[in-house]
């Protein structure tokens, strides 16, 4: 029982990262890994790699529409190993499980982008002669998101592990979902409160802020999540508790 | 990745039940001890001639788990086979490890942490105990605190000062002490919530040269793997799974429209503890005796205790209360106190760079 990452696991996330390293501002980070080929690596992997990517874009991206355009992708090639159990979800949000979880790897991501700029932000800046970070107020708030957010990571990840193992826990993708969702919000909020006032006007910071709530448009809010979660958890429960 | 056990580390388990199995109704839990320990089974990281398996820090918190899933009071194997045991196989002598490691090993010797002092909470640099040389070997005199277990327990783990030291945290020195040692007094600090703590109170016992564990005067450097696999959370982790199970069992006698109206929350709750669950367990997956991360120690413990605190919470808040669940009331607020209080975890955690490095 570990959270390591495989090899080819290690290697793809690397190539992920390299090749998002040529987005540009206002580029789709989708558009780049079809053109490095890291899209047609995954094609033939797993949910849990496709998490792992999708992590990564929202870490680097923070383009909401990125997370359709890897649906749209996955949807137009048939064969992968990925189920396909809600079909009456509505057509603007996603629309299996595996969307789902998706989303919710991309909010980690989001997530993680959030707590870094916000710590970095926390580690320069200097308030009545001590680093922000110093301050108990700051610190604390960034420690408890990154775990939140610690916690997110490791139900989209536990979540994908079993559907792609052909086991999936019927719960299991609204409850990594709402966990992502709820982390992202988490998240957004310390990076505003870390910049202070700069953090309501600055571009880059507001961007993160706003997709957070994206997420909510997209997945459902934390709260509809886990109650999905709930009752279908209660639903597989057996019949006699 | 791995969100469950493999089958060497599930096979252990299996051991562990079939032991205890094999006990009669209401033996002792110390006796259970003894029952595991004969079977090799209570330490197996540690090596074959110490009484253990020789297998990895991950084997044993699988077969330590089950012993608390079963019942088995987490905090004595913790404080003795982890804290007092793994110091002593990080750092003791080798006559010190083949004297004390194979009895703890057995289950039929127990160990306590005497490291905290009156006033000084957590910051266990904060050290008036001292030790003087005396007749080739030291005596020691100073008051203890916030001790777990202590009455169980044949030997200690005691830090004191041998020098004034340059700093604070140099000259603190690490030793074994004998409880049976009548210059020993121990005090229960009753509680009313959970077990007692106890003061112990050391007035002038004197222990030989042999009893020193580690380094002269550098024994502050050794504390944080020696409370290391304490500060998992391991203790709260098995706590935060048995108040679930508990919770659950509640949950399922309410009325179907409450049940349907609250089960989101269940969801939520049975996320938080598996969460904590494979924190913890990757925490000790990447260890070994000598090395933890401290930062994820840090996720870890914080998990694993704000676990067992949500579901005591919201098992207090929603659900009538039974002997088990008023338990977890009462013992949930320590979970973020004892073993380090959150605020040092918290810390850790916001000042890794980058944050989450740790749990990625």
């Amino acid at each position: 029982m570990n959270l390591d990452l495989d090899d080819d696991q290690r290697n793809l996330l690397g190539a992920v990262r390299t090749a998002l390293l040529a987005v540009s501002p206002a580029g789709s980070g989708w558009a780049v890994l079809r053109q490095a080929g890291v899209t047609a690596t995954l094609a033939d992997g797993g949910l849990v790699e496709w998490c792992l990517a999708l992590e990564e874009l929202g870490a680097s991206c923070h383009d909401i529409t990125t997370v359709r355009a890897a649906f749209a992708f996955l949807d137009a090639h048939p064969g992968e190993k990925l189920p396909d159990v809600v079909p009456s979800a509505q057509p603007a949000t996603p629309t299996t499980d595996r969307d789902l979880l998706l989303c919710a790897a991309y909010g980690v991501g989001l997530g993680r982008e959030c707590l870094e700029v916000a710590q970095d932000r926390a580690a320069d800046r200097v308030i009545t002669g001590r680093r922000q970070i110093e301050y108990q107020g700051t610190s604390h708030r960034l420690a408890e998101s990154a775990l939140d957010l610690a916690l997110a990571r490791i139900a989209v990840w536990h979540a994908a592990w079993y559907e792609d193992r052909g086991r999936p826990a019927g719960h299991a993708a609204p409850a990594a979902a709402a966990a992502s969702v709820a982390a992202a919000l988490t998240c957004a909020h310390t990076l505003v409160q870390a910049f202070g006032a700069a953090g309501t006007s600055d571009p880059d910071v507001v961007r993160r802020y706003r997709g957070a709530y994206a997420l909510t448009e997209l997945c459902g809010s934390p709260r509809s999540l886990w109650q999905a979660a709930g009752e279908r958890w209660l639903a597989a429960a057996p019949a006699s508790t | 990745m791995r969100p469950e056990l493999d089958a060497a580390q599930a096979r252990l388990a299996d051991e562990v039940d079939r032991v205890l199995d094999a006990a009669p109704p209401g033996t002792d839990p110390l006796a259970l001890f003894a029952r595991l320990g004969a079977e090799r089974l209570l330490a197996v990281h540690y090596p074959a001639a110490f009484g253990g398996r020789g297998l990895s820090l991950a084997h044993h918190v699988a077969a330590a788990e089950r012993m608390g899933a079963r019942g088995l009071p987490d905090v004595i194997h913790i404080v003795t086979v982890q804290a007092v045991g793994g110091a002593l196989l990080a750092f003791g002598s080798a006559e010190q490890q083949a004297r004390w490691l194979p009895k703890i090993a057995a289950g039929r010797l127990f160990g306590s942490l005497l490291l905290s002092e009156p006033g000084a909470g957590s910051d266990s640099a904060a050290i008036r105990a001292t030790a003087t040389p005396d007749s080739g070997g030291w005596r020691i005199t100073g008051v203890k605190t916030w001790s777990v277990s202590t009455d169980r327990s044949g030997i200690a783990l005691c830090s004191a000062r041998t020098r004034a030291g340059r700093s604070r945290y140099d000259g603190i020195s690490l030793f074994l002490l004998d409880l049976t040692d009548p210059a020993i007094q121990m005090t229960p600090v009753p509680r009313a919530l959970g077990d007692p703590y106890f003061e112990v109170t050391i007035d002038g016992a004197y222990v030989g040269p042999d009893a020193l564990v580690g380094p002269l005067h550098r024994g502050w450097s050794l504390l944080p793997s020696t409370i290391g696999f304490e500060r998992a959370g391991f203790e709260c982790l098995s706590r935060a799974t048995s108040w679930m199970r508990a919770t659950e069992t509640e949950f399922h006698r309410l009325p179907r429209a409450a049940r349907a109206a609250a089960a989101g929350d269940l969801v939520r709750l049975r996320a938080q503890v598996a969460g904590a669950r494979a924190l913890a367990f990757h925490a000790m997956h990447t260890a070994d005796v000598l090395d933890v991360d401290e930062v994820l120690i840090a996720y870890s413990k914080l998990a694993c205790a704000r676990a067992g605190q949500a579901v005591a919470r919201w098992a207090g808040e929603e659900l009538a209360p039974t002997p088990e669940l008023s338990a977890a009331v009462d013992e949930a607020p320590e979970l973020t106190i004892s073993g380090g209080p959150q605020e040092l975890q918290l810390d850790l955690i916001a000042t890794d760079f980058p944050i989450g490095r740790a749990v990625r």
